[in-house]
């Protein structure tokens, strides 16, 4: 049996803080997300709630980057050091390594 | 009027500002909860001064296993917690020098406001000690000449603000090196490789002589009271805040579970014996406990 692959990639904004995000993947699935660095985030708890949704979110590999973006937008999460477009770009680079 | 000056007004009604040397540096956990404690009971405006012994202090987001190269740390006696604010993993030691601001009924400063005064005040205790080409980088860094000597990080709730940095006096740095877990994107911007890694210096190597402790002390809590235009005035850690962070300490702090979050779910990409140093450093162990005995009563 296929057990679960977790691909980790990370992004530095120019001049400012590190984004590291994990995929956690199984055949054609995502099977959960995780997103640390060393940048600050406003709201605090936001950031925790966002995290709860998408560690253990399940989705095709092709509506990945739709879905994950999505909750990560509808978080309203101020985000000091990175910018939601570092999260977008590390992410796609994961996705694109998963289905190769 | 920027908006965060009527915050600072309101935080000054609240009395002077009370500067306190607390610190209990064999048992960093406690020290993280103590941190998290005089912030939660925001009862004045206070500046804490204070040291750690040895430890990787990591970002409220950050995973250890990305950050931290456990076996090592093991290795060195160095422990690790995580604190509560965001940012970069840091290390401590005894020759590092930590100062927390609590803002009380401060709420509409922002988190970059923040860093820019405390930058700007830290930049001036560094000139007051003699040392020339100091700066505040944004986000959240001092530097003495392109080297960061100080990091910051701070938190904010609807009523009240809190930011608090470490500052390198004469830290072994070459621990820092050998327990970090430094990737290639992080030195991207900073032209310099792997194998020449010189980011940061010391206030020791900067002035290039030792300098006493409490000179250190007195000159961060001037700079600081004189940028956030208080009086200071010195004074002691209350029960409350001792109750709180033992409370803290004890739920919190103590535990692998706030130590080592974000680890469960990347435990596939380490081995079980740097697993199992994780869980060993992010844990107090006996003497630590036996640290604080004394303040059960």
């Amino acid at each position: 049996m296929n057990s679960d692959k977790i691909l980790c990639e990370e992004k530095k904004h120019f001049g400012g803080k590190m984004v590291k995000v994990c995929v956690k993947a199984k055949e054609n699935n995502v099977r959960g997300v995780i997103i640390t660095g060393d940048f600050f985030v406003d709201p605090e708890e936001k950031f925790d709630e966002l995290t709860n949704k998408i560690t253990n979110l399940e989705v095709s590999l092709d509506n990945a980057l739709t879905s994950i973006m999505n909750i990560i937008r509808n978080g309203n999460i101020k985000f000091y050091g990175i910018s939601l477009e570092d999260i977008e770009y590390v992410l796609k680079r994961i996705l694109v390594l998963l289905k190769q | 009027m920027r908006r965060y000056h009527v915050c600072l007004v309101l935080c000054r009604m609240m009395g002077p500002l009370r500067v306190i040397v607390a610190e209990w540096p064999q048992n960093q956990f406690f020290n993280m909860a103590l941190e998290e404690a005089i912030y939660l009971e925001a009862k004045r405006p206070t500046l804490r001064l204070w040291r750690n012994d040895r430890a990787v202090i990591i970002g409220r987001y950050q995973s250890p296993i990305l950050e931290v190269n456990a076996l090592e740390a093991k290795k060195l006696g160095v422990k690790l917690v995580r604190r509560f604010t965001g940012g970069g993993a840091v290390y401590h030691d005894l020759g590092n020098v930590n100062y927390a601001l609590t803002l009380p009924s401060c709420e509409s400063i922002d988190i970059e406001a923040m860093f820019r005064l405390m930058g700007e005040a830290i930049v001036e205790a560094l000139k007051s000690l003699g040392i020339n080409g100091a700066c505040y980088r944004p986000l959240n860094d001092i530097e003495v000449n392109g080297l960061k000597i100080s990091g910051m990080a701070a938190s904010r709730t609807s009523n009240r603000a809190f930011i608090h940095g470490a500052m390198l006096v004469s830290s072994d740095i070459s621990t820092l090196w050998r327990i970090l877990k430094i990737s290639k994107e992080k030195l991207s911007d900073k032209k310099l490789t792997e194998s020449k890694i010189k980011r940061v210096t010391t206030v020791r190597e900067a002035l290039g002589k030792d300098i006493s402790l409490n000179e250190v002390y007195e000159v961060v809590a001037n700079a600081i009271a004189e940028k956030f235009a208080f009086k200071a005035m010195w004074g002691e850690v209350e029960y409350d805040e001792i109750k709180r962070s033992l409370d803290l300490y004890r739920r919190k702090y103590s535990k692998l579970e706030w130590n080592l979050a974000y680890v469960n779910e990347l435990k596939a990409l380490i081995s079980k014996e740097e697993e199992n140093a994780l869980k060993d450093i992010s844990t107090p162990d006996p003497a630590q406990e036996r640290a604080i005995e004394g303040l059960e009563a």
